[in-house]
């Protein structure tokens, strides 16, 4: 009845054996990466607080607060909306791990979609992690996916409607974080997300949203601050004040007809100032060779020097390629450069953030150098 | 409910795919069903 019975019975432990071993390699993907609780942080909280169904599933994530002794002010940042922008998730990081609140307050959300983080996009031969070397040994990091991990939302439908414009986008959409704001708390499980952070920023009170990402170098929408109308002077200013200290961060206006977005959701519907930041991230283009740890940390590849020298990128492509420092120090720099005009338009609700390294600091002394001891 | 029904698709055809290997007696083809069968248990178990 089976023929060469032995032989398929060595096979099907053999496929047991991969499974399990291509299974691990798959589950590490779900182990999430120790962030350091800096002197700043006076408590940790959880963003299934604000929409109390997202609890024990893998939409809850870590959500920093930074409360200083004066009044004032509350600035919200988050990281990881898209888990492939991997400077975004590493500046809010650096923010938790350095920053010292003296006025007002900071929250901090370094993975605002933790399912992105657990997996990779398919076809892409990305790497799920890369490693910094810290002055107390090396952190890893996940790289992960622009999108939701299909485990957690599936399947796709044919057309995406965004809820509450009504708006149709393509069907991978609907598990873009970045085109579920404002959310809803009994929609699909990106939407749910979105709701939380929208509820956390509602609840909170947050008079400043940023939400930092990254672009590919080919997107004319890159090296820039993406801000709604009513944040709009003080992102004028704030982009005037980087480029008289050597950081260009264009001004960008939310198009009011593209939906879904942080910077035009939150803006819409909450009271807070809504801008996201764009930094130039060569592994998120096609123009690419290989797509290895080095090509997250340097930016460095022959193609986009080839590129940049027929005038085909949006950004200064730097000799040494566009480098995980010059991300994060751009992100960081323009973050309290957004934090300092806020505090002088508004002097009633001042936020005074200490300790947080420059934009040469971080390209001089690396991102290692301000990462701390897990 | 509709993870449940892929859940199940995916073992169903799993036991398919590893009842013809016990069924089959050539080596070759044996090799290539206990290759298909590796993604469908993947896919079972909700690792990918």
């Amino acid at each position: 009845m089976f023929p060469k019975l032995h032989i398929s019975l060595i096979l099907l432990v053999v496929s047991l054996l991969l499974a399990g071993i291509f299974g691990r390699d798959f589950m590490k993907l779900h182990e999430r990466e120790p962030v350091v609780k800096g002197p700043g942080v006076t408590r940790v909280g959880k963003l299934s607080s604000y929409l109390p169904a997202l609890k024990d599933t893998a939409g809850d994530t870590d959500v920093y607060y930074l409360e200083g002794k004066e009044p004032g002010g509350t600035v919200f940042v988050m990281g990881g909306v898209h888990a492939n922008e991997s400077a975004g998730m590493l500046s809010a990081v650096i923010l938790v791990e350095n920053a010292v609140v003296n006025a007002g307050r900071l929250i901090v959300v370094p993975h605002a979609n933790e399912s992105g983080f657990s997996n990779t996009a398919p076809s892409e031969g990305v790497p799920s992690r890369f490693h910094i070397k810290t002055t107390g040994g090396t952190r890893w990091f996940r790289y992960g996916d622009r999108l939701t991990n299909p485990i957690d939302q599936w399947p796709d439908p044919e057309v995406y409607v965004h809820y509450p414009s009504g708006q149709l986008l393509s069907d991978f959409e609907v598990r873009n974080l970045d085109r579920s704001f404002p959310g809803r708390p009994n929609g699909n499980f990106t939407e749910r997300v979105a709701y939380a952070l929208t509820e956390l920023v509602r609840k909170e009170k947050a008079d400043l949203s940023i939400d930092l990402h990254e672009a590919r170098p080919m997107n004319p929408i890159v090296n820039c601050i993406i801000t709604h109308e009513r944040a709009k002077e003080l992102s004028s200013l704030a982009s005037i004040d980087l480029d008289s200290k050597g950081v260009q961060m264009r001004l960008e206006p939310s198009p009011k007809k593209l939906r879904g977005m942080s910077h035009r959701e939150l803006g819409d519907h909450t009271e807070t100032l809504a801008v996201l930041m764009e930094t130039g991230n060569p592994i998120q283009d096609k123009l690419h060779a290989r797509a290895d740890e080095a090509l997250i940390l340097t930016g460095k590849d022959d193609f986009f020097a080839r590129a940049a020298s027929k005038g085909l990128l949006y950004v200064p492509y730097l000799e040494n390629g566009l480098s995980m420092e010059e991300r994060v120090g751009r992100n960081v720099s323009s973050f309290q450069e957004l934090v300092t005009v806020y505090s002088d338009l508004y002097p009633e609700k001042k936020v005074s953030v200490m300790h947080l390294p420059s934009y040469d600091q971080v390209r001089e002394k690396g991102v290692g150098q301000f990462l701390l001891k897990p | 409910m509709i993870l449940i029904l892929y859940r199940l698709l995916c073992v169903f055809i799993a036991l398919i795919i590893i009842w013809n290997m016990f069924r089959s007696d050539k080596t070759q083809e044996k090799v290539v069903y206990s290759f298909l069968i590796i993604p469908l248990l993947l896919r079972a178990f909700l690792i990918k």
